[in-house]
């Protein structure tokens, strides 16, 4: 009720406003004709220094309601109650009218002033409509305030000792500076952050959260901008974030955004989580197989910026049809397959599905324990060979394999064999003997092993010719 | 950046005021330069919502997505109209026709070709050749292609093809740019447009011509021409004698250095080029003359073909040391996509049999068959089939009369677009099956008939894109491959 009485203060406050200034002008007229408007000013002085009362007091319950600091609020208040103490003034001292009059207008312009600058922010007034900033414009400001947050070498943030970096670190600032306005109680913007699924569904605007990318992250980069930017968060007048807060964002969120164990809040309808993303915690025990239970978890779009980097570096990268999010990175036209062409397909490491490697004599394999995910892997006419295979057989999702024109021999059988997930195997013109090949087949006949030896039958010439 | 030339007809267009202020295409065009198509990079960057969104990026982000199925094409395209009676339209009932004239009820007053239109009579056509059943698919083939026959099990036959030109130039320009009238993309130019290359080094469309075939019909650069897309998405043909593409050898005496240092001097007055006039044609010739330069040495490399066994060349058939031929070229097409050149099309012609049908359709079924049947298992065995879309088709089919007089043995056939066959294999396609029916004449389509457009729709789809989105504004008029037709044909994907 109380909560109730608070928020009607902005529909309260256009009472005294409307009636006041009413009263005022009936008041001046009395300057320019005569007339006879003494009774109706007596009973809308009454009706505005009772509704700037109740405003009054909505407007106190308000303040209280912890959304606004007391030191911004001050001003609104005094100047409200002054106002209301005029209005009253101007119903009892009937000779002084003309001169309060004046005072309740200047009073009432005042206060519905310093009103909407807590609502609207300070100097809207004069402050030029943006309705989108140019991105030109961010980047700058992001410009500016990285140079100052990679200056300060005195914040150390994200103790990599600590286990879990959200629960720790983020979500104290979260429940001290975001939690007032984006929580169970108020969801401003549509957006909460009181649960990881909250966070990563978004507010109004969409999502928040790109984790592995802050600057793309509307939960960092509204930290960031100008204090007296529309966008700035918190807003003015609320608590601000510290530099080292707003880095443990920053970071958190560059690490992959990791949510550790932390759920947090459930939404209000179950149907909202996918059972499949929290049943399979308790598995999670030995790290042997740990990519293989794994849950899978929904891929975020990968971020453009790798990919072009990947691009860069002679990497051709295409989407794929097993998943939505999946990549597939043929190597067709890197020319030396080093360190560093290897650490940017890391970046991408767990959207990569597909690699092609064909042709290529300087595949390190064991580089390719990088992409868990993998799917399909091109390796026709490489340098692989039969030990290459073990190294091949901890990628536990493996299911395409290409070995055509390489030298695996019947060594490699029962490693080929003990491919789990295994269900397409080109082996044309390697070292597998006929016999390799069918202990293969026999230790799996649900594999599908090309061979690749055509045997066209000669065509019977004599059907060539006409019929009758 | 250098001056920047004012001109008052430019800065009052809305469309050039962009081009002044922000050059979000500069932007834009760096991005596909390097490999990029617009359907790709939208394709890859998709649902990622950034602040500021430049006009491209909304574009890409209004456009679906669809999981590519196939990464690479070769289409085989028959020139002149095969008959579907000889090939794979098996009707067994004709035979008791053969020489009755075609009832009204089939034809119901169908426009024909001038070269038929006056023939007292219009006597029914039995093929002259048998038929049997292969593979596991039990697919009728027709005894004149015994080796595409041994791999029917990898073939989606689409027996209810349809299209809405009746002779050779409109027919094939519309099979090839969805447009009877010359002047828009060929598929594989919107493909490249749309997808980009895979590899740096070779173009995303090459273009092969049969030197063995019977020119009956002549063909057109245009044909896989970039009509209004930048014109680095036209289709490069690679010919058969000395120099694969013209002009891509430097002249005798002057070295690749030399060649190098002229092509650096050219760019930068191109780009001087560019920075007053903002013409796209000025990035694309840029963007080709480093082609170019590339290709000096991958296209020589791609061609050699002195590395292969003796054993691809007994699979490809007799005539596939023969330089030119269909044969070679489904070797060399092999090679290329092998490369992940993305779209490789085959002309063969010669299937323009208005007379003696019988007699010169098997030289062409002798010059296409083992080839075909070879590079669909080559790209087997490879591991290359499973995204590798294989396409056989013509222009339009041929008609159940006979043109001109009918003998037992000696007949012809004219234009027939009311219905044909063509088939798919790989990538994405139910293998072992048949799509669509035709009556008992093939002369009209009974179940299940399919559109050039939907054919072109299907491609597209099978390469990830969605056949209403790739558009592209020219004259003021929004173009797509299948103009505002177009549906994707879901009973062949498998």
């Amino acid at each position: 009720m109380i909560d109730l009485m608070g928020h009607l203060h902005p529909f309260l406050v256009h009472f005294p406003i409307g009636i006041l200034v009413i009263a005022c002008v009936m008041i001046w007229l009395r300057a320019f004709r005569k007339t006879d408007f003494q009774s109706s000013i007596s009973l809308l002085s009454m009706l505005g220094a009772l509704t700037a009362g109740a405003a009054c007091i909505s407007g106190y319950l308000l303040s209280q309601s912890g959304d606004y600091q007391s030191s911004s609020v001050n001003p609104h208040q005094w100047w409200g109650i002054g106002t209301c103490l005029l209005a009253i003034a101007l119903y009892f001292f009937h000779a002084y009218r003309t001169i309060i009059s004046v005072l309740v207008f200047l009073a009432l312009a005042i206060t519905g002033h310093l009103g909407g600058e807590l609502t609207y922010g300070a100097n809207y007034l004069f402050q030029q409509k943006k309705s989108v900033i140019s991105s030109k414009e961010i980047q700058r400001t992001l410009d500016s305030s990285l140079v100052a947050l990679a200056k300060d070498t005195t914040v150390q943030v994200l103790n990599p000792t600590k286990k879990f970096p959200f629960q720790d670190e983020v979500l104290p600032i979260l429940k001290n500076h975001c939690f007032q306005c984006h929580s169970s109680k108020k969801q401003k913007g549509k957006l909460r952050l009181d649960s990881e699924l909250f966070i990563k569904k978004g507010g109004k605007e969409g999502a928040i959260l790109l984790a592995g990318n802050p600057l793309k992250s509307h939960l960092y980069k509204y930290l960031i901008l100008p204090e007296d930017d529309d966008l700035h968060m918190p807003p003015e007048g609320k608590k601000q974030l510290n530099s080292r807060q707003i880095a443990i964002i920053r970071r958190w969120i560059e690490i992959g955004a990791p949510f550790g164990e932390y759920t947090g809040a459930l939404p209000s309808s179950a149907m909202d989580i996918s059972s499949s993303e929290n049943s399979s915690m308790d598995e999670v025990n030995s790290p042997a197989n740990e990519a293989m239970v794994k849950p899978m978890k929904s891929l975020e779009p990968v971020n453009p910026e790798f990919i072009l980097e990947a691009k860069n570096l002679g990497l051709s990268v295409s989407s794929v049809a097993s998943h939505p999010a999946g990549l597939s990175v043929n190597f067709v036209n890197v020319k030396q397959l080093d360190a560093q062409v290897w650490q940017v397909a890391k970046k991408i490491q767990d959207h990569i599905f597909q690699i092609k490697l064909g042709k290529r004599k300087d595949v390190a394999v064991e580089e390719l324990l990088n992409f868990p995910q993998l799917e399909q892997l091109n390796l026709e006419q490489s340098n692989i060979q039969d030990k290459d295979l073990e190294i091949l057989g901890r990628l536990p999702n493996l299911k395409r394999l290409n070995l055509y024109g390489t030298s695996v021999s019947d060594a490699g059988v029962k490693t080929l064999a003990s491919m789990k997930a295994l269900k397409v195997l080109y082996i044309w013109q390697s070292k597998l003997s006929q016999k390799g090949l069918q202990s293969l087949q026999s230790a799996r006949p649900d594999l599908q092993v090309v061979q690749g030896e055509i045997h066209f039958t000669p065509p019977d010439t004599n059907r060539l010719k006409a019929i009758k | 950046m250098g001056h920047k030339h004012v001109d008052p007809f430019r800065l009052s267009h809305p469309d050039l005021e962009k081009l002044n202020r922000g050059l979000d295409r500069r932007d834009f065009l760096k991005k596909t330069a390097m490999g990029f198509g617009a359907v790709a990079l939208h394709g890859l960057l998709a649902s990622h919502q950034a602040a500021g969104q430049s006009l491209e990026e909304q574009i890409w982000q209004a456009l679906p997505r669809i999981a590519p199925k196939a990464k690479r094409v070769v289409y085989l395209f028959m020139s002149g109209g095969p008959s579907q009676f000889e090939t794979w339209d098996y009707k067994p009932e004709l035979t008791k026709r053969m020489g009755q004239d075609l009832p009204d009820s089939v034809r119901k007053g169908q426009r024909l070709t001038g070269m038929s239109a006056n023939q007292a009579v219009l006597p029914v056509a039995a093929s002259a050749y048998g038929f049997r059943q292969y593979g596991q698919s039990q697919t009728w083939v027709s005894d004149l292609l015994p080796y595409t026959a041994q791999v029917v099990d990898e073939l989606c036959i689409i027996k209810s093809m349809f299209t809405e030109q009746i002779n050779h130039d409109p027919a094939i320009t519309f099979f090839q740019t969805g447009h009877q009238l010359p002047g828009r993309p060929s598929i594989g130019s919107w493909l490249s447009y749309g997808l980009g290359s895979e590899n740096q080094n070779l173009p995303a469309f090459i273009v092969m011509v049969s030197k063995d075939a019977s020119k009956d019909q002549p063909l057109y650069a245009r044909l896989w021409g970039n009509g209004f897309l930048p014109s680095e998405h036209q289709g490069v043909q690679f010919r058969s004698s000395k120099d694969p593409v013209l002009f891509l050898s430097n002249p005798e005496g002057y070295d690749g250095k030399d060649r190098r240092e002229m092509l650096d001097y050219l760019k930068q007055l191109n780009q001087l080029q560019n920075e007053a006039w903002g013409d796209p044609e000025v990035d694309a010739r840029i963007s080709q003359y480093e082609m170019a330069y590339r290709m000096q040495t991958s296209v020589p490399e791609v061609m050699d073909v002195s590395d292969e066994p003796q054993e691809v060349f007994d699979l490809y058939g007799p005539n596939s040391r023969d330089k030119g031929s269909f044969a070679a070229n489904c070797l060399l097409a092999r090679k290329l996509l092998e490369k992940d050149v993305r779209f490789v099309q085959l002309y063969h012609q010669g299937w323009d049999h208005h007379d003696s049908l019988p007699k010169n359709i098997v030289n062409q079924c002798k010059q296409t068959d083992q080839a075909t049947a070879a590079l669909i298992m080559d790209l087997k065995r490879r591991g290359m089939l499973e995204d590798t879309l294989v396409i056989w088709g013509g222009e339009f089919g041929r008609t159940v009369y006979s043109q001109g007089k009918l003998s037992p043995t000696g007949y012809g056939r004219d234009h027939h677009p009311k219905c044909f066959s063509m088939w798919m294999a790989g990538a994405g396609v139910k293998a072992g099956t048949s799509f669509g029916q035709t009556d008992d004449f093939s002369y009209n389509i009974i179940k299940d008939p399919v559109h050039v457009h939907d054919f072109q729709a299907t491609l597209l789809h099978l390469m990830g894109i969605d056949h209403e989105q790739l558009v592209y504004k020219y004259q003021g008029r929004r173009f797509r491959l299948t103009d505002v037709h177009g549906k994707v044909v879901k009973g062949i994907l498998s």
